[in-house]
Protein backbone atom coordinates (compact mmCIF):
# COMPACT_ATOMS: atom_id res chain seq x y z
CA UNK A 1 0.00 0.00 0.00
CA UNK A 2 1.31 3.58 -0.55
CA UNK A 3 2.47 5.24 2.10
CA UNK A 4 2.25 9.19 2.76
CA UNK A 5 4.95 9.10 5.45
CA UNK A 6 7.44 6.13 6.06
CA UNK A 7 9.72 6.64 9.58
CA UNK A 8 13.11 4.89 9.54
CA UNK A 9 14.73 4.13 12.38
CA UNK A 10 13.91 7.42 14.24
CA UNK A 11 15.55 8.23 17.65
CA UNK A 12 15.89 11.47 19.98
CA UNK A 13 17.50 11.18 22.92
CA UNK A 14 17.62 14.24 25.55
CA UNK A 15 20.70 13.20 27.47
CA UNK A 16 19.93 10.04 29.13
CA UNK A 17 16.16 10.23 28.30
CA UNK A 18 15.11 8.22 25.22
CA UNK A 19 12.18 10.15 24.36
CA UNK A 20 11.84 8.13 20.83
CA UNK A 21 14.45 5.16 20.50
CA UNK A 22 14.44 3.32 17.31
CA UNK A 23 11.46 4.02 16.16
CA UNK A 24 9.76 2.57 12.35
CA UNK A 25 6.67 2.78 11.36
CA UNK A 26 4.77 3.92 8.31
CA UNK A 27 1.43 5.68 7.34
CA UNK A 28 -1.10 4.07 4.91
CA UNK A 29 -2.86 6.89 2.19
CA UNK A 30 -6.22 7.70 2.91
CA UNK A 31 -6.06 5.74 6.44
CA UNK A 32 -7.45 7.09 9.90
CA UNK A 33 -4.13 6.43 11.43
CA UNK A 34 -3.90 6.34 15.71
CA UNK A 35 -0.65 6.86 17.56
CA UNK A 36 -1.65 5.61 20.81
CA UNK A 37 0.42 5.37 24.52
CA UNK A 38 0.53 6.71 27.40
CA UNK A 39 1.65 10.17 28.03
CA UNK A 40 5.64 10.57 28.26
CA UNK A 41 5.71 7.72 25.56
CA UNK A 42 7.31 9.84 22.64
CA UNK A 43 4.20 10.37 20.29
CA UNK A 44 4.56 14.26 20.52
CA UNK A 45 8.75 13.99 19.93
CA UNK A 46 7.97 11.57 16.96
CA UNK A 47 5.27 14.55 15.67
CA UNK A 48 7.83 17.34 16.32
CA UNK A 49 10.59 15.77 14.45
CA UNK A 50 8.42 14.96 11.25
CA UNK A 51 7.35 18.38 11.19
CA UNK A 52 10.62 19.63 11.27
CA UNK A 53 10.87 21.41 14.34
CA UNK A 54 12.54 18.97 17.01
CA UNK A 55 16.57 17.73 15.51
CA UNK A 56 16.60 13.76 15.62
CA UNK A 57 19.70 12.24 17.10
CA UNK A 58 20.00 9.63 14.23
CA UNK A 59 17.38 7.74 11.59
CA UNK A 60 15.24 8.90 8.94
CA UNK A 61 11.56 9.98 7.78
CA UNK A 62 10.67 10.28 4.21
CA UNK A 63 6.74 12.46 3.80
CA UNK A 64 5.48 11.30 0.34
CA UNK A 65 8.31 9.36 -0.55
CA UNK A 66 10.46 12.48 -0.56
CA UNK A 67 13.44 13.31 1.71
CA UNK A 68 11.71 15.65 3.72
CA UNK A 69 11.99 20.01 3.20
CA UNK A 70 9.66 23.00 4.19
CA UNK A 71 7.81 22.86 0.78
CA UNK A 72 6.09 19.45 1.82
CA UNK A 73 4.87 20.84 5.09
CA UNK A 74 2.48 23.08 2.98
CA UNK A 75 0.77 19.79 1.77
CA UNK A 76 0.41 18.81 5.53
CA UNK A 77 -2.17 20.63 8.39
CA UNK A 78 -0.78 19.52 11.33
CA UNK A 79 -1.13 20.81 15.47
CA UNK A 80 1.48 20.20 17.59
CA UNK A 81 0.08 19.53 21.54
CA UNK A 82 -1.85 22.79 21.20
CA UNK A 83 -3.34 25.26 19.05
CA UNK A 84 -0.71 27.76 18.82
CA UNK A 85 -1.74 31.56 17.37
CA UNK A 86 -0.87 35.19 17.59
CA UNK A 87 -2.62 35.85 20.73
CA UNK A 88 -3.53 39.86 20.02
CA UNK A 89 -4.52 38.68 16.35
CA UNK A 90 -8.29 37.89 15.26
CA UNK A 91 -8.81 34.42 13.97
CA UNK A 92 -8.85 36.39 10.84
CA UNK A 93 -5.40 37.08 10.67
CA UNK A 94 -4.07 34.18 12.16
CA UNK A 95 -5.69 32.19 9.74
CA UNK A 96 -4.20 34.91 7.03
CA UNK A 97 -0.22 34.26 8.02
CA UNK A 98 -0.99 30.09 7.65
CA UNK A 99 -2.51 31.14 4.50
CA UNK A 100 0.26 33.17 2.93
CA UNK A 101 2.65 30.63 4.49
CA UNK A 102 1.39 27.69 3.11
CA UNK A 103 0.75 29.71 -0.01
CA UNK A 104 -3.02 28.47 0.19
CA UNK A 105 -5.83 30.33 -1.78
CA UNK A 106 -6.67 33.48 0.90
CA UNK A 107 -10.60 32.44 -0.19
CA UNK A 108 -10.12 29.11 1.98
CA UNK A 109 -10.28 31.13 5.23
CA UNK A 110 -14.21 32.27 5.21
CA UNK A 111 -14.99 28.37 4.01
CA UNK A 112 -12.76 26.63 7.24
CA UNK A 113 -14.05 29.31 9.48
CA UNK A 114 -17.41 28.20 8.59
CA UNK A 115 -16.60 24.58 8.26
CA UNK A 116 -15.30 24.54 12.37
CA UNK A 117 -18.31 26.77 13.26
CA UNK A 118 -16.28 29.92 13.84
CA UNK A 119 -17.23 32.70 11.49
CA UNK A 120 -19.17 34.77 13.61
CA UNK A 121 -16.23 35.42 15.96
CA UNK A 122 -13.69 35.66 13.54
CA UNK A 123 -12.76 39.39 14.16
CA UNK A 124 -12.50 38.80 18.27
CA UNK A 125 -9.08 38.20 19.28
CA UNK A 126 -7.67 34.83 20.25
CA UNK A 127 -6.77 35.36 23.28
CA UNK A 128 -10.92 35.59 24.15
CA UNK A 129 -11.70 32.17 22.75
CA UNK A 130 -12.66 29.38 25.08
CA UNK A 131 -10.73 26.08 24.89
CA UNK A 132 -13.04 24.19 22.41
CA UNK A 133 -12.86 27.62 19.85
CA UNK A 134 -9.10 27.42 20.24
CA UNK A 135 -8.56 23.83 19.26
CA UNK A 136 -11.64 24.33 16.50
CA UNK A 137 -9.85 27.33 14.99
CA UNK A 138 -6.40 24.96 15.01
CA UNK A 139 -8.26 22.66 12.92
CA UNK A 140 -9.35 25.49 10.93
CA UNK A 141 -5.73 26.56 10.41
CA UNK A 142 -4.77 22.71 9.52
CA UNK A 143 -7.16 22.61 6.86
CA UNK A 144 -6.53 26.08 4.81
CA UNK A 145 -4.79 24.65 2.27
CA UNK A 146 -6.80 21.59 1.72
CA UNK A 147 -3.66 19.69 3.14
CA UNK A 148 -3.43 15.66 1.96
CA UNK A 149 -2.11 14.79 5.37
CA UNK A 150 -4.05 16.26 8.67
CA UNK A 151 -1.35 15.90 11.93
CA UNK A 152 -3.76 16.10 15.24
CA UNK A 153 -1.89 16.17 18.79
CA UNK A 154 -4.41 15.48 21.24
CA UNK A 155 -7.00 17.18 19.67
CA UNK A 156 -9.63 16.95 22.47
CA UNK A 157 -7.54 17.37 25.59
CA UNK A 158 -9.09 19.76 27.97
CA UNK A 159 -12.44 19.69 26.48
CA UNK A 160 -16.22 18.91 27.90
CA UNK A 161 -17.65 15.74 26.46
CA UNK A 162 -19.79 17.67 23.62
CA UNK A 163 -16.46 19.24 22.65
CA UNK A 164 -14.55 16.07 22.18
CA UNK A 165 -17.78 14.68 20.25
CA UNK A 166 -17.80 18.24 18.13
CA UNK A 167 -14.23 17.25 16.99
CA UNK A 168 -14.75 13.53 16.78
CA UNK A 169 -17.08 13.91 14.05
CA UNK A 170 -15.46 16.64 12.55
CA UNK A 171 -12.31 14.04 12.12
CA UNK A 172 -14.12 11.49 10.37
CA UNK A 173 -16.14 14.16 8.08
CA UNK A 174 -12.55 14.74 6.96
CA UNK A 175 -11.54 11.72 7.20
CA UNK A 176 -14.66 10.78 4.67
CA UNK A 177 -13.37 13.16 2.31
CA UNK A 178 -10.45 11.04 0.98
CA UNK A 179 -7.67 12.61 3.24
CA UNK A 180 -4.69 11.02 5.29
CA UNK A 181 -5.01 11.69 9.05
CA UNK A 182 -2.41 10.63 11.85
CA UNK A 183 -3.66 11.19 15.47
CA UNK A 184 -2.16 10.99 18.56
CA UNK A 185 -3.47 10.07 21.41
CA UNK A 186 -3.37 8.89 25.16
CA UNK A 187 -7.20 7.81 24.83
CA UNK A 188 -8.18 4.28 23.71
CA UNK A 189 -11.37 5.34 23.29
CA UNK A 190 -10.52 8.05 21.04
CA UNK A 191 -8.04 5.78 18.83
CA UNK A 192 -11.08 2.95 19.08
CA UNK A 193 -13.43 5.35 17.73
CA UNK A 194 -11.94 7.12 14.92
CA UNK A 195 -9.13 5.37 13.68
CA UNK A 196 -8.56 2.26 11.84
CA UNK A 197 -4.43 1.74 11.27
CA UNK A 198 -2.46 2.30 14.50
CA UNK A 199 0.62 2.12 16.37
CA UNK A 200 1.03 1.54 20.04
CA UNK A 201 3.79 3.27 21.84
CA UNK A 202 5.39 2.79 25.22
CA UNK A 203 8.71 5.06 26.28
CA UNK A 204 9.53 6.02 23.09
CA UNK A 205 9.11 2.39 21.32
CA UNK A 206 6.75 0.43 19.21
CA UNK A 207 4.93 -1.70 20.45
CA UNK A 208 2.11 -2.73 18.06
CA UNK A 209 1.64 -1.54 14.54
CA UNK A 210 -1.54 -2.75 12.67
CA UNK A 211 -4.81 -2.66 12.22
CA UNK A 212 -7.10 -1.46 14.51
CA UNK A 213 -9.78 -3.92 13.85
CA UNK A 214 -6.86 -6.83 14.01
CA UNK A 215 -5.98 -5.99 17.77
CA UNK A 216 -9.27 -6.37 18.52
CA UNK A 217 -10.42 -9.50 16.42
CA UNK A 218 -7.61 -11.72 17.66
CA UNK A 219 -9.68 -12.49 20.48
CA UNK A 220 -13.08 -14.61 19.17
CA UNK A 221 -15.58 -14.03 22.00
CA UNK A 222 -19.37 -14.07 22.37
CA UNK A 223 -22.04 -12.86 24.82
CA UNK A 224 -24.70 -14.89 25.26
CA UNK A 225 -27.86 -15.45 27.82
CA UNK A 226 -30.21 -17.87 28.56
CA UNK A 227 -33.20 -17.81 31.18
CA UNK A 228 -31.21 -20.20 33.51
CA UNK A 229 -28.29 -19.25 33.29
CA UNK A 230 -26.77 -21.35 35.99
CA UNK A 231 -27.13 -24.09 33.51
CA UNK A 232 -25.77 -22.52 30.95
CA UNK A 233 -22.36 -22.05 32.75
CA UNK A 234 -22.34 -25.13 33.15
CA UNK A 235 -22.46 -26.76 30.12
CA UNK A 236 -20.18 -23.84 28.62
CA UNK A 237 -17.69 -24.95 31.46
CA UNK A 238 -17.99 -28.27 30.23
CA UNK A 239 -17.03 -27.62 26.64
CA UNK A 240 -13.45 -27.74 25.88
CA UNK A 241 -13.42 -25.07 22.88
CA UNK A 242 -14.38 -22.55 25.18
CA UNK A 243 -11.49 -21.79 27.52
CA UNK A 244 -12.47 -19.03 29.48
CA UNK A 245 -15.83 -17.69 31.35
CA UNK A 246 -16.43 -13.95 32.31
CA UNK A 247 -20.02 -13.61 34.18
CA UNK A 248 -21.66 -10.38 33.48
CA UNK A 249 -24.90 -9.36 35.54
CA UNK A 250 -27.27 -11.17 33.24
CA UNK A 251 -25.24 -12.78 30.77
CA UNK A 252 -21.75 -14.72 30.12
CA UNK A 253 -18.73 -14.00 27.76
CA UNK A 254 -17.35 -17.41 26.41
CA UNK A 255 -13.62 -16.86 25.03
CA UNK A 256 -13.79 -19.56 22.39
CA UNK A 257 -11.08 -21.34 19.86
CA UNK A 258 -10.87 -19.20 16.88
CA UNK A 259 -12.86 -21.86 14.22
CA UNK A 260 -15.92 -21.00 16.40
CA UNK A 261 -18.76 -19.12 15.33
CA UNK A 262 -21.88 -18.17 16.95
CA UNK A 263 -23.83 -20.76 14.39
CA UNK A 264 -21.98 -23.26 16.50
CA UNK A 265 -22.43 -22.26 20.17
CA UNK A 266 -26.12 -21.82 19.31
CA UNK A 267 -26.36 -25.03 17.65
CA UNK A 268 -24.42 -26.83 20.80
CA UNK A 269 -26.24 -25.21 23.44
CA UNK A 270 -29.98 -26.35 22.13
CA UNK A 271 -28.41 -29.77 21.73
CA UNK A 272 -27.63 -29.78 25.39
CA UNK A 273 -31.47 -28.41 25.84
CA UNK A 274 -30.51 -24.58 26.22
CA UNK A 275 -32.40 -22.14 24.15
CA UNK A 276 -30.24 -19.24 24.04
CA UNK A 277 -32.45 -15.97 24.16
CA UNK A 278 -29.04 -14.02 22.94
CA UNK A 279 -25.80 -14.05 21.42
CA UNK A 280 -23.07 -11.72 19.76
CA UNK A 281 -19.97 -11.37 18.85
CA UNK A 282 -18.29 -9.55 22.06
CA UNK A 283 -15.14 -7.38 21.61
CA UNK A 284 -12.55 -7.52 24.01
CA UNK A 285 -12.54 -4.37 25.05
CA UNK A 286 -9.31 -2.13 23.44
CA UNK A 287 -8.48 -0.72 26.84
CA UNK A 288 -7.59 -4.11 27.92
CA UNK A 289 -5.51 -4.91 25.15
CA UNK A 290 -3.77 -1.96 25.36
CA UNK A 291 -3.04 -2.54 29.48
CA UNK A 292 -2.08 -5.90 28.12
CA UNK A 293 0.58 -4.80 25.77
CA UNK A 294 1.90 -2.30 28.47
CA UNK A 295 1.97 -4.35 30.72
CA UNK A 296 4.54 -6.98 28.63
CA UNK B 1 11.35 37.88 0.54
CA UNK B 2 8.15 39.76 -0.06
CA UNK B 3 5.68 37.32 0.54
CA UNK B 4 8.02 37.16 4.43
CA UNK B 5 7.61 40.91 4.64
CA UNK B 6 3.80 40.86 4.48
CA UNK B 7 3.65 37.90 6.68
CA UNK B 8 5.75 39.82 9.10
CA UNK B 9 3.51 42.95 8.83
CA UNK B 10 0.55 40.86 9.38
CA UNK B 11 2.07 39.66 12.96
CA UNK B 12 2.70 43.34 13.35
CA UNK B 13 0.65 45.60 12.69
CA UNK B 14 -2.17 45.29 15.30
CA UNK B 15 0.17 44.52 17.94
CA UNK B 16 0.51 47.68 20.07
CA UNK B 17 3.65 47.75 21.57
CA UNK B 18 5.44 47.93 18.17
CA UNK B 19 3.65 51.27 17.42
CA UNK B 20 4.24 52.75 21.00
CA UNK B 21 8.14 51.73 20.92
CA UNK B 22 8.35 53.05 17.13
CA UNK B 23 6.52 55.75 18.21
CA UNK B 24 9.01 56.55 21.55
CA UNK B 25 11.68 56.34 19.27
CA UNK B 26 10.38 58.81 16.41
CA UNK B 27 8.94 61.30 18.97
CA UNK B 28 13.11 61.15 21.02
CA UNK B 29 14.79 61.96 17.50
CA UNK B 30 12.30 64.77 16.92
CA UNK B 31 12.69 65.96 20.77
CA UNK B 32 16.49 66.01 20.20
CA UNK B 33 16.60 67.42 16.89
CA UNK B 34 14.07 70.57 18.48
CA UNK B 35 15.88 70.92 22.01
CA UNK B 36 19.43 70.44 20.89
CA UNK B 37 20.12 73.90 19.56
CA UNK B 38 18.73 75.12 23.00
CA UNK B 39 21.08 72.81 25.57
CA UNK B 40 24.49 73.19 23.82
CA UNK B 41 24.12 76.63 23.59
CA UNK B 42 23.48 76.56 27.29
CA UNK B 43 25.99 74.61 28.58
CA UNK B 44 28.39 76.31 26.51
CA UNK B 45 27.50 80.12 26.84
CA UNK B 46 30.09 80.85 29.57
CA UNK B 47 32.79 79.16 27.79
CA UNK B 48 31.73 81.07 24.65
CA UNK B 49 31.70 83.93 26.46
CA UNK B 50 35.37 83.89 27.68
CA UNK B 51 36.60 83.38 24.25
CA UNK B 52 34.36 85.83 23.14
CA UNK B 53 31.95 84.31 20.52
CA UNK B 54 28.67 84.51 19.25
CA UNK B 55 26.81 82.46 21.10
CA UNK B 56 24.48 81.58 17.51
CA UNK B 57 26.89 78.65 16.20
CA UNK B 58 25.99 76.83 13.64
CA UNK B 59 25.41 73.06 15.14
CA UNK B 60 21.76 72.31 13.31
CA UNK B 61 23.07 73.67 10.03
CA UNK B 62 24.31 71.92 6.84
CA UNK B 63 26.71 70.41 6.87
CA UNK B 64 27.63 69.82 10.57
CA UNK B 65 23.96 69.15 11.79
CA UNK B 66 24.61 65.43 9.97
CA UNK B 67 27.32 64.80 12.41
CA UNK B 68 25.34 66.39 16.01
CA UNK B 69 21.69 64.53 15.47
CA UNK B 70 23.23 61.63 14.13
CA UNK B 71 25.29 61.24 17.07
CA UNK B 72 22.90 62.13 19.65
CA UNK B 73 20.39 59.55 17.91
CA UNK B 74 22.33 56.66 18.57
CA UNK B 75 21.35 56.86 22.46
CA UNK B 76 18.24 56.46 21.95
CA UNK B 77 17.93 53.43 19.49
CA UNK B 78 17.39 51.69 22.74
CA UNK B 79 13.39 51.54 21.63
CA UNK B 80 14.20 50.00 18.62
CA UNK B 81 16.05 47.64 20.41
CA UNK B 82 13.46 46.73 22.70
CA UNK B 83 11.10 46.40 20.07
CA UNK B 84 13.03 43.80 18.57
CA UNK B 85 13.73 41.97 21.15
CA UNK B 86 9.81 41.39 22.17
CA UNK B 87 8.84 41.00 18.60
CA UNK B 88 11.61 37.70 18.67
CA UNK B 89 10.50 36.73 22.12
CA UNK B 90 7.26 36.33 21.47
CA UNK B 91 7.54 34.04 18.66
CA UNK B 92 8.84 31.40 21.45
CA UNK B 93 7.09 32.62 24.03
CA UNK B 94 3.98 32.30 21.95
CA UNK B 95 5.41 28.99 20.37
CA UNK B 96 4.46 30.81 16.87
CA UNK B 97 8.25 30.44 15.50
CA UNK B 98 7.37 26.12 15.81
CA UNK B 99 4.34 26.78 14.25
CA UNK B 100 5.78 28.88 11.53
CA UNK B 101 8.06 25.94 10.97
CA UNK B 102 5.15 23.41 11.29
CA UNK B 103 3.31 25.38 8.45
CA UNK B 104 5.69 25.05 5.92
CA UNK B 105 8.54 27.95 6.49
CA UNK B 106 11.97 26.95 6.83
CA UNK B 107 14.23 27.99 9.72
CA UNK B 108 16.44 30.08 7.03
CA UNK B 109 12.88 31.32 5.89
CA UNK B 110 12.01 32.71 9.70
CA UNK B 111 15.60 34.03 9.83
CA UNK B 112 14.92 36.36 6.81
CA UNK B 113 12.29 37.74 7.88
CA UNK B 114 13.71 38.75 10.64
CA UNK B 115 16.72 40.00 9.39
CA UNK B 116 14.79 41.72 6.98
CA UNK B 117 12.70 43.72 9.82
CA UNK B 118 16.02 44.42 11.45
CA UNK B 119 17.39 46.06 7.96
CA UNK B 120 13.99 47.84 7.80
CA UNK B 121 13.81 49.10 11.26
CA UNK B 122 17.24 50.92 10.75
CA UNK B 123 16.23 52.24 7.35
CA UNK B 124 12.89 53.75 9.01
CA UNK B 125 15.14 55.26 11.51
CA UNK B 126 17.71 56.15 9.29
CA UNK B 127 15.14 58.19 6.98
CA UNK B 128 13.41 60.19 10.50
CA UNK B 129 16.86 61.26 10.88
CA UNK B 130 17.48 61.94 7.48
CA UNK B 131 14.27 64.18 7.30
CA UNK B 132 14.68 65.91 10.72
CA UNK B 133 17.74 67.05 9.69
CA UNK B 134 16.89 68.24 6.05
CA UNK B 135 14.19 70.52 8.25
CA UNK B 136 16.68 71.60 11.10
CA UNK B 137 19.55 72.61 8.72
CA UNK B 138 17.03 74.61 6.12
CA UNK B 139 15.26 76.59 9.38
CA UNK B 140 18.33 76.82 10.97
CA UNK B 141 19.84 78.49 7.83
CA UNK B 142 18.83 77.83 4.10
CA UNK B 143 22.45 79.76 3.09
CA UNK B 144 24.04 76.24 4.13
CA UNK B 145 22.08 74.64 1.76
CA UNK B 146 25.08 74.03 -0.63
CA UNK B 147 26.74 72.50 1.76
CA UNK B 148 23.87 69.71 2.15
CA UNK B 149 25.86 66.95 0.73
CA UNK B 150 29.29 67.98 3.01
CA UNK B 151 29.77 64.93 5.52
CA UNK B 152 26.12 63.34 4.61
CA UNK B 153 27.62 59.68 4.86
CA UNK B 154 26.97 60.01 8.90
CA UNK B 155 24.12 58.76 7.57
CA UNK B 156 25.10 55.55 6.76
CA UNK B 157 27.46 55.29 9.48
CA UNK B 158 24.32 55.73 11.30
CA UNK B 159 22.66 53.73 9.52
CA UNK B 160 25.22 50.64 10.31
CA UNK B 161 25.53 51.61 13.74
CA UNK B 162 21.91 50.79 14.35
CA UNK B 163 21.77 47.65 11.79
CA UNK B 164 24.28 45.86 14.52
CA UNK B 165 22.60 47.27 17.54
CA UNK B 166 19.25 45.78 16.33
CA UNK B 167 21.37 42.39 14.92
CA UNK B 168 22.51 42.01 18.38
CA UNK B 169 19.35 41.98 19.90
CA UNK B 170 18.02 39.20 17.86
CA UNK B 171 20.63 37.46 18.54
CA UNK B 172 20.20 38.24 22.52
CA UNK B 173 16.39 37.47 21.84
CA UNK B 174 17.09 33.77 19.96
CA UNK B 175 19.54 32.78 22.61
CA UNK B 176 17.73 34.28 25.65
CA UNK B 177 13.76 33.44 24.48
CA UNK B 178 12.78 35.57 27.03
CA UNK B 179 12.15 39.31 26.80
CA UNK B 180 12.49 40.26 30.10
CA UNK B 181 15.80 38.85 30.71
CA UNK B 182 17.17 39.55 27.33
CA UNK B 183 16.14 43.10 27.64
CA UNK B 184 17.70 43.03 31.11
CA UNK B 185 20.77 41.47 29.69
CA UNK B 186 20.93 44.35 26.73
CA UNK B 187 21.09 47.47 28.84
CA UNK B 188 23.81 45.41 31.13
CA UNK B 189 26.06 45.09 28.10
CA UNK B 190 25.24 48.64 26.83
CA UNK B 191 26.21 49.70 30.30
CA UNK B 192 29.67 47.81 29.95
CA UNK B 193 30.18 50.17 26.86
CA UNK B 194 29.37 53.03 28.02
CA UNK B 195 31.59 52.72 31.23
CA UNK B 196 34.68 51.59 28.86
CA UNK B 197 33.64 53.89 26.89
CA UNK B 198 34.04 56.67 29.87
CA UNK B 199 37.26 55.38 31.54
CA UNK B 200 39.05 56.04 28.13
CA UNK B 201 36.84 59.36 27.77
CA UNK B 202 39.95 62.14 27.04
CA UNK B 203 42.64 59.67 26.52
CA UNK B 204 43.82 59.27 22.84
CA UNK B 205 43.76 55.89 22.37
CA UNK B 206 40.12 55.34 21.86
CA UNK B 207 40.46 53.40 18.93
CA UNK B 208 39.99 49.85 20.26
CA UNK B 209 37.01 50.78 21.89
CA UNK B 210 35.62 51.20 18.15
CA UNK B 211 36.02 47.32 18.10
CA UNK B 212 33.25 46.78 20.48
CA UNK B 213 30.24 46.08 18.62
CA UNK B 214 28.14 49.09 19.74
CA UNK B 215 30.71 51.66 19.30
CA UNK B 216 31.35 52.74 16.09
CA UNK B 217 33.98 55.51 15.81
CA UNK B 218 30.21 57.94 15.49
CA UNK B 219 29.79 57.50 19.39
CA UNK B 220 33.42 57.16 20.28
CA UNK B 221 34.52 60.39 18.95
CA UNK B 222 32.10 62.84 20.41
CA UNK B 223 31.78 65.54 18.10
CA UNK B 224 34.05 68.38 18.93
CA UNK B 225 32.85 71.89 19.06
CA UNK B 226 36.00 73.87 19.38
CA UNK B 227 36.66 73.60 15.77
CA UNK B 228 33.93 77.00 15.83
CA UNK B 229 37.06 78.80 18.14
CA UNK B 230 38.78 80.61 15.38
CA UNK B 231 42.87 79.78 15.84
CA UNK B 232 41.94 76.54 17.88
CA UNK B 233 44.51 74.00 17.82
CA UNK B 234 42.55 70.75 18.87
CA UNK B 235 42.57 68.53 16.22
CA UNK B 236 38.97 67.66 14.31
CA UNK B 237 38.59 64.05 13.69
CA UNK B 238 36.89 63.10 10.72
CA UNK B 239 35.27 60.12 10.38
CA UNK B 240 35.01 58.02 7.26
CA UNK B 241 32.41 55.33 6.80
CA UNK B 242 35.47 52.71 6.45
CA UNK B 243 35.50 53.37 9.97
CA UNK B 244 32.31 50.86 10.10
CA UNK B 245 33.88 48.18 8.84
CA UNK B 246 34.25 46.56 12.35
CA UNK B 247 30.16 47.19 12.71
CA UNK B 248 29.49 45.29 9.26
CA UNK B 249 31.49 42.02 9.84
CA UNK B 250 29.48 42.25 13.72
CA UNK B 251 26.62 42.40 11.75
CA UNK B 252 27.45 39.57 9.81
CA UNK B 253 28.66 37.59 12.46
CA UNK B 254 25.63 37.79 14.49
CA UNK B 255 23.46 36.67 11.48
CA UNK B 256 25.88 33.49 11.15
CA UNK B 257 25.16 32.87 14.95
CA UNK B 258 21.61 32.99 14.96
CA UNK B 259 21.47 31.06 11.84
CA UNK B 260 23.72 28.07 13.57
CA UNK B 261 21.43 28.74 16.81
CA UNK B 262 18.49 28.38 14.68
CA UNK B 263 19.55 25.42 13.01
CA UNK B 264 20.77 23.22 15.88
CA UNK B 265 17.82 24.26 18.77
CA UNK B 266 14.82 22.58 18.78
CA UNK B 267 11.98 24.98 18.63
N1 LIG C 1 12.89 19.16 25.63
C1 LIG C 1 12.92 18.03 26.36
N2 LIG C 1 13.94 17.81 27.22
C2 LIG C 1 14.00 16.67 27.95
N3 LIG C 1 13.09 15.69 27.89
C3 LIG C 1 12.05 15.85 27.07
C4 LIG C 1 11.91 17.02 26.26
N4 LIG C 1 10.79 16.90 25.53
C5 LIG C 1 10.23 15.72 25.87
N5 LIG C 1 10.99 15.09 26.80
C6 LIG C 1 10.73 13.77 27.38
O1 LIG C 1 10.54 12.86 26.34
C7 LIG C 1 9.53 11.92 26.66
C8 LIG C 1 8.47 11.90 25.60
O2 LIG C 1 7.70 13.09 25.63
P1 LIG C 1 6.50 13.37 24.63
O3 LIG C 1 6.97 13.13 23.25
O4 LIG C 1 5.99 14.73 24.92
O5 LIG C 1 5.43 12.29 25.03
P2 LIG C 1 3.88 12.21 24.67
O6 LIG C 1 3.59 13.22 23.63
O7 LIG C 1 3.69 10.82 24.22
O8 LIG C 1 3.14 12.48 25.94
C9 LIG C 1 9.03 12.31 28.04
O9 LIG C 1 9.68 11.50 28.99
C10 LIG C 1 9.45 13.73 28.18
O10 LIG C 1 9.67 14.05 29.52
MG1 LIG D 1 2.13 14.75 23.74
Amino acid sequence: MESVLTINHLSKHYGKIKAVNDLSFSVPKQSVFGILGPNGSGKTTTLGMVLGVINSTSGDYKWFSETPKASLRRKIGAILEAPIFYPYLSAVDNLLIVAKIKQADEKNIEQVLKTVGLYERRNYAFSTYSLGMKQRLAIAAALIADPEVLILDEPTNGLDPQGIADIRNLILDIAKQGKTIVLASHLLDEVEKVCNHMVVMKTGQLLYEGKVADLLGNQNSFEVKAENIQKLEEVAKNWNVIHKIDKLNHSLILACNNDITGTNLNKYFYEQGIILSQIQPHHNSLEKKFLELLNN
Amino acid sequence: MLQLLQIEWIKLRRYRSFWIMLALHIASILLIASSFDYFITKIVKNELRKVGMSLNLPITEFSDVWIHITWLAVFVRFFLGMLVITMITNEFTYKTARQNIIDGWDRKDFLWAKVAQVIILSGLSTSVVFLTCTFLGIVSNVDSLPYFFNNIHYLGIYFVQVSVYLSFCLLLGILIRRSGLAIVSLMGYSIFEIYLLGKTYNKSHLEWLTYFPFNTPLNVVQPSFSKYIPRSEDFVQEIGFMSTVPAIIYVFVFISLIYIFLKKKDL
